[in-house]
């Protein structure tokens, strides 16, 4: 059964590809919200990299093509266009996206064609200094005190970081107490449009409001610069304690349980 | 008043000779099976011994019975706040230690053991694991004295004798033993359906057998702990508990249950009591001097009008009503009062009475030889004098109290004493009147109750009324429900395909 299956389908597929490429402007424009919208915007201003409008007229397409596919061997590589980007953004690398050659050259033509026709994707970051009433609303997102408007999750349910009292959150996800060194300014639109697949599966839908996610970013810089809590020491031993003055206390109240009766009468050897 | 009928027991331990028949036959019937194999829903125990399961009496080990707190009767394992603190964890179980590991021997190793060059044996196997065990105790480890260095000295019994007559009582020149067959005391008050959970035990209302339904029963083994006489009995096979049932099957069938049929010395009575269900809360809360008055008070007199007529608004049967006028258990407890409930102060109101063992005839002891009685004027020692102390006795039948112990041997003795005046004459007449007006007896009395003791019969023994289970099955189901349908019904529909 299988042999003769796999052929038909090869080619049943073979037929089915020229349906395929009205889909592509559509398949692009998912590709660019997964891959590039946490730090670029088209016409929408600068984020944690540039803003992609005009690409094609600044930039040749192959040297973008290769920058998408490979941006880190080009930064090492010593390009000098690469590496005043580099210095211009802060010193933030643009990540590994895993993007191939066909779906870069899409996603250069989708540029070019929101360009073309003065279309925006994408929200620029805000730029204002953080004030202490967003790190306290970004702290109340965090916990979940204050809802996501999407109705997303709160952060609370899979990350933990300092500040938030108590048990510090979740451990599905990882600590995010450090997460503004790691991205920077760029924190916030990670934030708005995560481009982790599992954060993905549940933000797709319900995706933070700009502002909401540059409190929360705020709250997570302001956590950042903090010493760690003592917490990570006493849990352990008040667990231990607790242990052992739980079997403590269970032996107490049942001491006097059956404790055996006929094995009681025999002397003691 | 509130007058229910019970079928009641008298077992009269002057006349039992131990030879475990009772035990044999209940064994047969009812226990031989996988999971069942420790149980002795009869046993027979010697006394003074620490029975099966060792020390049950030691309510202080076992917590079973009730407690008098504050004027209320109270089980002393359980509660509604006491469960839920046990609800995951009951302490207050036996272990399989304190009945005994049934064994069994590995026979077929006596036919294809090895060539060898002595015997074959056959090697004790536990039942429980299959492996081999070291026997260490069984269901009548104690028989007979047996090992009474360790168990009739822990006999909780002892308490309540003196230093003295501990001594006295186990030195070998003065030892004096009787036994105590046991079986479920089918209680009118009792702790094993108040401490069940699940509600699977329950008091038949018609005869008052106590009965585990094991389509209800879950396993808690509440029962178990809160019996005080430990005669519920947990099978590890079936994860249910189990419990004598006093063969209900002959008994409905007007026949004597199996223990009470087959035993040798027809030491065991059976009849109808009519108690008053309304006095047992009362009676329950009196002090342990008044437990065994409290107990008599509550049966009810069966030739009494207003007695009959409250029976009869119960639905008692006029044969049941007959019956209990012929009750020879009423004779003996209520009429004669010779029979004692065993350890009323556990407060459960047994319908099981014993009529105590009369201690050896007195002899006298020349050069190390013991003499048979030389004077017949005396065939025993004064009660003071009795090589059983009656503090034992009163230990075990009378709550402490040594009165009603001593009334009912004072009035076996006398009527001993007369018979033998009477029929060997040897013993002067008058003494042998006297000795009777003391003992609180006529000779009308003394006669019936020799009767009963010494020439009873199996209809004089077993008064047992029919049970009208055809229309006891009335009150669930129509039996005319399927008259005129052909051919045989299914009780549970068979289950087949999905």
């Amino acid at each position: 059964m299988f042999p003769r299956t796999a052929p038909r389908l090869i080619l049943l597929s073979a037929l089915l590809l020229p349906l395929t490429e009205p889909l592509a402007a559509q398949d692009a424009e998912a590709q660019f919200r997964k891959s590039c919208m946490s730090c670029h915007t088209i016409g929408a201003g600068k984020k944690v990299g540039p803003d992609l409008k005009d690409l094609g007229k600044r930039r040749p397409h192959d040297w973008s093509a290769k920058f998408i596919t490979g941006a880190a061997a080009m930064i090492d590589g010593g390009d000098p266009t690469a590496t005043a980007l580099l210095r211009e953004f802060n010193g933030v690398r643009m990540p590994e996206l895993g993007v191939t050659v066909p779906e870069a050259q899409a996603l250069l033509k989708l540029i070019d064609d929101f360009s073309a026709q003065g279309k925006t994707l994408g929200t620029a970051a805000i730029s204002r200094p953080a004030t202490p009433e967003d790190i306290r609303r970004g702290r109340l997102y965090f916990t979940g005190d204050l809802r996501f408007k999407s109705g997303a999750p709160s952060c609370m349910s899979c990350h933990r970081a300092q500040g938030v009292g108590g048990w510090g959150g979740g451990w599905l996800g990882p600590d995010l107490t450090g997460a503004t060194a790691k991205y920077g300014a760029g924190l916030a639109g990670v934030i708005e449009n995560p481009s982790f697949p599992t954060m993905q599966g549940v933000f797709a839908k319900t995706p933070a409001s700009p502002e909401e996610a540059f409190q929360v970013a705020s709250f997570l810089k302001s956590v950042g610069s903090q010493p760690p809590d003592q917490r990570d020491v006493i849990f352990p031993v008040l667990g231990v304690v607790g242990l052992v003055g739980g079997m403590l206390l269970g032996g107490h109240l049942g001491r006097k349980r059956l404790k055996g009766v006929r094995k009681n009468l025999k002397p003691r050897a | 008043m509130d007058i229910r009928s019970q079928v009641a027991m008298v077992f009269h331990l002057d006349k039992c000779i131990g030879c475990h028949t009772c035990s044999i036959a209940c064994k047969n019937v009812w226990t031989d099976r996988k999971g069942a194999d420790y149980m002795w829903w009869n046993n027979v125990e010697t006394k003074p011994g620490t029975g099966y399961p060792t020390k049950w009496e030691d309510q202080g080990e076992y917590k079973g019975g009730w407690i008098v707190k504050d004027g209320k009767l109270e089980l002393r394992l359980t509660g509604k706040g006491k469960f839920l603190q046990k609800i995951f964890y009951q302490p207050d179980l036996p272990t399989m230690d304190e009945y005994y590991e049934p064994w069994t021997y590995r026979y077929e190793d006596l036919f294809n053991g090895p060539e060898l060059d002595d015997q074959p044996t056959a090697i004790p196997i536990s039942k429980v694991t299959g492996e081999y065990i070291d026997v260490e105790s069984g269901p009548n480890w104690d028989d007979d004295l047996g090992g009474s260095a360790l168990y009739a000295r822990n006999d909780p019994n002892l308490a309540a004798m003196t230093e003295e007559q501990r001594l006295q009582l186990l030195s070998i020149e003065t030892l004096v033993m009787f036994y105590l067959p046991r079986i479920c005391n089918h209680c009118a008050n009792p702790a094993c359906v108040a401490a069940c959970p699940s509600g699977a035990i329950y008091k038949r209302g018609e005869d008052g057998i106590v009965l585990v339904n094991q389509n209800v029963c879950r396993g808690w083994r509440y029962c178990v702990s809160a019996c005080p006489y430990k005669k519920v009995f947990y099978n590890w096979s079936t994860g249910k508990s189990e419990k004598c049932l006093l063969c209900y099957p002959r008994v409905e069938t007007g026949q004597a249950p199996a223990c009470f049929h087959s035993c040798v010395g027809r030491i065991r009575y059976m009849g109808v009591l009519l108690y008053d269900a309304d006095k047992i809360q009362e009676a329950g809360v009196r002090p342990d001097a008044e437990l065994v008055d409290a107990h008599r008070d509550m049966l009810a007199d069966p030739f009494d009008p207003a007695v009959i007529e409250s029976a009869r608004k119960n639905g008692v049967t006029e044969q049941i009503l007959k019956a209990a006028q012929k009750s020879p258990v009423y004779k003996f407890v209520k009429e004669w009062g010779l029979a004692l409930a065993p350890h009323p102060e556990f407060r459960t109101f047994p319908s099981l009475f014993y009529v105590p063992a009369l201690g050896p005839v007195t002899y006298s002891v020349e050069n190390g030889i013991a003499l048979n009685p030389t004077s017949t004027d005396e065939i025993f020692a004064p009660l003071d004098q009795a090589r059983l102390p009656m503090s034992y006795l009163a230990s075990l039948f009378g709550a402490g109290q040594e009165a009603p112990v001593r009334y009912a041997m004072k009035k076996m003795m006398a009527i001993r004493t007369w018979k033998r005046a009477v029929t060997v004459g040897d013993v002067e007449m008058q003494v042998a009147l006297d000795g009777l007006r003391e003992a609180d007896c006529t000779t009308e009395q003394a006669e019936a109750i020799y009767r009963l003791t010494s020439l009873c019969n199996y209809e004089d023994r077993f008064v047992i009324p029919p049970s009208h289970r055809e229309q006891a099955v009335e009150v669930l189901t129509n039996p005319l429900e399927k008259k005129g349908a052909a051919g045989f019904g299914f009780r549970e529909q068979p289950q087949r395909g999905f």
